[in-house]
């Protein structure tokens, strides 16, 4: 194996993880914070990468029109259904479960009837390819990797430098004092949620271009976004970054060396391994 | 038998046989195949139920439903044996995963098991995916032959196939409805609504999971078996994780926690979407549709729903009249142990030696030595934050003391779990009524104790021919409550009772283990001087009987009164034992109370 395969998988590995880090923080927000394990959360990047790909490709708009009006889409769509779907079931925890999967199929049902069910291939409107000595890699790839980075970023600032932030730590933290410390609780939730999910949408947007998009695709990204999320640790959002970048290097890794197979089995044993061990995950606080 | 229980087994058979008689009227196939589907989804159900019971949720079933599948279709085609024993085989290899697996994460608690499960759902799927020589990997099986059974012959046909489905739902849902209301049953319950109290209660809890877990994975291993042979082809994409979600599912639309639930929900949910079965689009999205419509306005489910419309809180009055009762000067007198003390007093019960605790840094015990005569009630006092209840904790077996040892009646118990150590008579009153069944009736309380002192006696019990057993159980259980005064709140739920009423309701639940040692923490906080007084007067009359008592309380007069010796602690280390009369003068106990 020469270094430049090497090379290869590892900046593979980068951009996927980076993706996957938008995924997983957004599921964590709302697994954490909310206490709702949301399945559809993989639907909704689904749905980002679909809606980008309909108003590029069929409608014809450009690519930063795309992105603002589908991160508008996908957070109102996560306003209606958190308010009439999930928000009314979020004190029990099990049967939130179940109604997550119902906006599963929802979604997954009404995308197919619009769109039909055949593969659909996007292409960005940047091509070309960079070359960076023993490697090469395209523009369309660097682009995800740069806009993936700096949603992530505004994302980090606004947890951790903003009032909303705070109050978003505080909920968190115990609902019932932030609610007598003043903080409208319901009204965090609701933004938690749609920022949560708005993550995942702009995550299958910018990662639309590299594999075919298909409606039932989605619930693969929630199991994704959920091995992730337990192995760095509910609730934690450093935890979710490395859980990110662990799984897309031994997707990468293992399934150029391997085959993808083996790497899934891989990757939910070390979840497996990881709950059995320590369940709060690699940097997460929840106690056992 | 009255009259009533006599219609509801008529109403039954009929029910049975018109069931039964279906395929002679319906001869539409699609029709039929739509009644298979619903008895094997009813079946699937009531085996997720089983474990359900116990508390655990499992995304898993769909991986033992494959196990099954896969071992009879190995069986039967490679190795060429009858449908019969490759059914069988099916049920006990899945059992055997089950057991492997179980054991290892029925550790885990709430919504970690949950996920461990789906992990392993998820390898398992590609397990199948790449274990080519039995599964065929990615290509499937195809050409599985029909069943045939000894004096019956071949299954061909969907209407033959509808008698199998049936008898093997029909023996599913018998077992289950005898399972519930044996006394294993009813620790599965117990160990579900507070796993807490029936550990300590002296149920292996962990082992009662373990066996629920296996129990229900090997009903669906015979269903993976009948599943396989009922289909032309299998793959891996047969029992993708949409199958175990459907199992859930089934569940949660009829109802959690009852027999008629996953019918119920299995008889709603599999024809819906077949129905629909040309729009495959729609369907999805119908499928979605109904199921968050279902949830969001039933979260009960269908059965629990209907359940609220037919039984609507019927206790009202009795509640009422609870508010104004006040605990009898009688309380206890007739109540009396049925395990006899030894006379022999005076010798060591209880012997700690040097017991310390930390939780991660944070020292709560430091080197606690105290023994414990028999027929003695000792006081354990100290500020808040002491370590009194770690040192319970210690005692029961909640939390192991990190160095140290404890000897109960010349036995080492130090790393026991807290069950056993209820079995060798160490029972425990908690601070805030932990130990009840909140949900449940005083009298379900109280006979559950009495059920898991007794202990499940195997096939006789399932069957329901322990008829001598329930009949102590329903009579002690009477006996209880009028010695204990609860026979008036009898049928209101715990959570329902006055405070003082869900204490006395935990003591008596402790008494009926019949402890040798009975621990109490902080028995009369919250109590009136009169309550007080009453709760003072039993424990001394069980001290006449021989029982042993530790006890922690912050009341001085209650501790001064009862007992003969008393141990102070702060911080985690003892300062003082001796007399009340030592304790009261003893000038380190003075500071750490008052400060100073």
């Amino acid at each position: 194996m020469t270094l430049s395969v090497l090379a290869q998988m590892f900046f593979n590995a980068l951009i996927i993880g980076t993706v996957y880090a938008l995924l997983a923080v957004g599921f964590n927000l709302v697994w954490g914070i909310l206490g709702v394990f949301n399945f559809a959360h993989g639907h909704f990047y689904m749905l980002g990468a679909f809606l980008a790909w309909w108003l590029m490709a069929s409608v014809g708009l450009g690519f930063s029109i795309s992105f603002i009006l589908t991160t508008i889409f996908i957070f109102i769509l996560a306003a209606v259904s958190f308010k009439l779907v999930l928000e009314p079931l979020q004190e029990n925890e099990f049967v939130c479960v179940i109604a997550s999967l119902g906006l599963v199929s929802l979604i997954e049902g009404v995308v197919s009837a619009i769109f039909g069910g055949e593969p659909r291939i996007v292409r960005l409107p940047i091509s070309g390819l960079a070359s960076f000595g023993v490697f090469v890699i395209s523009y369309s790839r660097l682009a995800t990797l740069g806009i993936s980075f700096i949603v992530i970023v505004v994302f980090l600032y606004l947890v951790y430098f903003t009032k909303f932030g705070r109050a978003v730590r505080a909920a968190a933290w115990d609902p019932e004092i932030a609610q007598v410390q003043g903080i409208n609780v319901s009204k965090i939730y609701l933004f938690t949620f749609c920022i949560g999910t708005v993550l995942a949408g702009i995550g299958g947007m910018v990662a639309s271009h590299m594999t075919p998009l298909m409606p039932h695709m989605g619930f693969e990204f929630a199991l994704k976004a959920f091995i992730i999320v337990v192995i760095g640790g509910l609730g934690s959002i450093p935890g979710a970054l490395m859980g990110a970048m662990i799984i897309a290097f031994i997707e990468s890794f293992i399934g150029s060396l391997i085959n993808t197979t083996v790497a899934t089995i891989v990757s939910f044993a070390v979840v497996l391994i990881i709950l059995i061990l320590k369940p709060s995950g690699l940097m997460g606080t929840v106690s056992k | 038998m009255n009259s009533s229980v006599v219609w509801k087994v008529l109403i039954a058979i009929i029910g049975w046989t018109l069931i039964a008689c279906v395929p002679f009227l319906v001869k539409n196939i699609f029709l039929l195949h739509i009644f298979n589907l619903i008895f094997m989804g009813s079946a699937l159900g009531l085996s997720w139920a089983i474990l359900a019971r116990t508390g655990c949720v499992s995304f898993a079933h769909n991986a033992f439903l494959g196990i099954g599948a896969y071992t009879s279709v190995f069986l039967v085609m490679q190795i060429g044996v009858p449908f019969l024993i490759g059914f069988l085989a099916a049920g006990i290899i899945a059992g055997i995963f089950t057991l492997v697996i179980g054991i290892i994460v029925l550790r885990l608690k709430g919504i970690f098991f949950v996920l461990s499960t789906f992990c392993f759902a998820q390898i398992m799927l590609r397990v199948f995916r790449i274990a080519e020589p039995i599964t065929g990997g990615l290509n499937g099986i195809r050409g599985i032959p029909k069943p045939t059974l000894p004096f019956i012959g071949l299954f061909e046909s969907h209407a033959h196939f509808y008698f199998l489905f049936f008898l093997y739902t029909s023996v599913v849902l018998i077992f289950t409805v005898r399972l519930f209301s044996s006394s294993m049953g009813r620790e599965f319950k117990a160990i579900g609504e507070n796993i807490f109290a029936a550990e300590s209660m002296g149920i292996d809890t962990f082992g009662r999971k373990v066996t629920a877990f296996v129990i229900s994975s090997v009903l669906v291993g015979f269903g993976g078996s009948l599943h396989a042979h009922y289909s032309y082809f299998i793959s891996d994409t047969t029992f993708e994780t949409v199958k175990a979600i459907e199992i859930v599912v089934y569940n949660i639309v009829g109802g959690v926690g009852s027999i008629a639930g996953p019918i119920i929900g299995a008889a709603i949910m599999i024809p819906v979407p077949e129905l629909l079965s040309g729009f495959v689009a729609y369907q999805i999205a119908l499928y979605g549709f109904i199921l968050i419509l279902i949830v969001r306005f039933f979260p009960k489910g269908i059965w629990g729903g209907v359940k609220e419309v037919i039984y609507p809180r019927v206790y009202v009055e009795d509640l009422t009249r609870t508010k104004s009762l006040q605990l009898s000067s009688q309380l206890g007198q007739e109540f009396s142990m049925e395990f006899k003390a030894n006379d022999n007093n005076n010798i060591k019960l209880l012997e700690c030696s040097n017991i310390s605790r930390s939780f991660s840094g944070l020292v709560a015990l430091t080197n606690i030595s105290f023994s414990v005569t028999k027929g003695e009630i000792i006081g354990i006092v100290g500020p808040n934050g002491a370590g009194k209840t770690t040192l319970f904790n210690t005692l029961t077996g909640v939390l192991p003391p990190n160095r140290g040892r404890i000897v109960f009646e010349g036995k080492e118990i130090t790393h026991l779990r807290p069950y056993k150590r209820n079995q060798l008579g160490i029972t425990r009153v908690f601070q805030n009524v932990e130990g009840l069944y909140i949900t449940a009736s005083v009298e379900e309380n109280l006979s559950r104790a009495l059920v898991a002192k007794m202990g499940f006696k195997g096939i006789k019990d399932l069957f329901g021919l322990e008829k001598e057993k329930h009949r102590r159980i329903v009579q002690r259980t009477q006996e209880i409550m009028r010695s204990f005064g609860l026979e008036s709140v009898s049928r209101e739920v715990a959570k329902n009772l006055p405070h003082g009423f869900q204490r006395l309701l935990e003591l008596a639940m402790a008494l009926i283990a019949e402890p040798k040692l009975l621990l109490l923490d902080e028995p009369v906080s919250g109590m009136s001087l009169e309550e007080m007084n009453v709760i003072a007067g039993l424990l001394e009359k069980l001290q006449q009987q021989g029982l042993t008592i530790i006890v922690v309380e912050h009341n001085v007069n209650f501790v001064m009164r009862l007992c003969s010796h008393i141990m102070v602690l702060d911080y985690g280390i003892k300062i003082a034992e001796g007399t009340p009369e030592e304790i009261q003068t003893n000038s380190e106990v003075i500071r750490a109370f008052l400060g100073g």
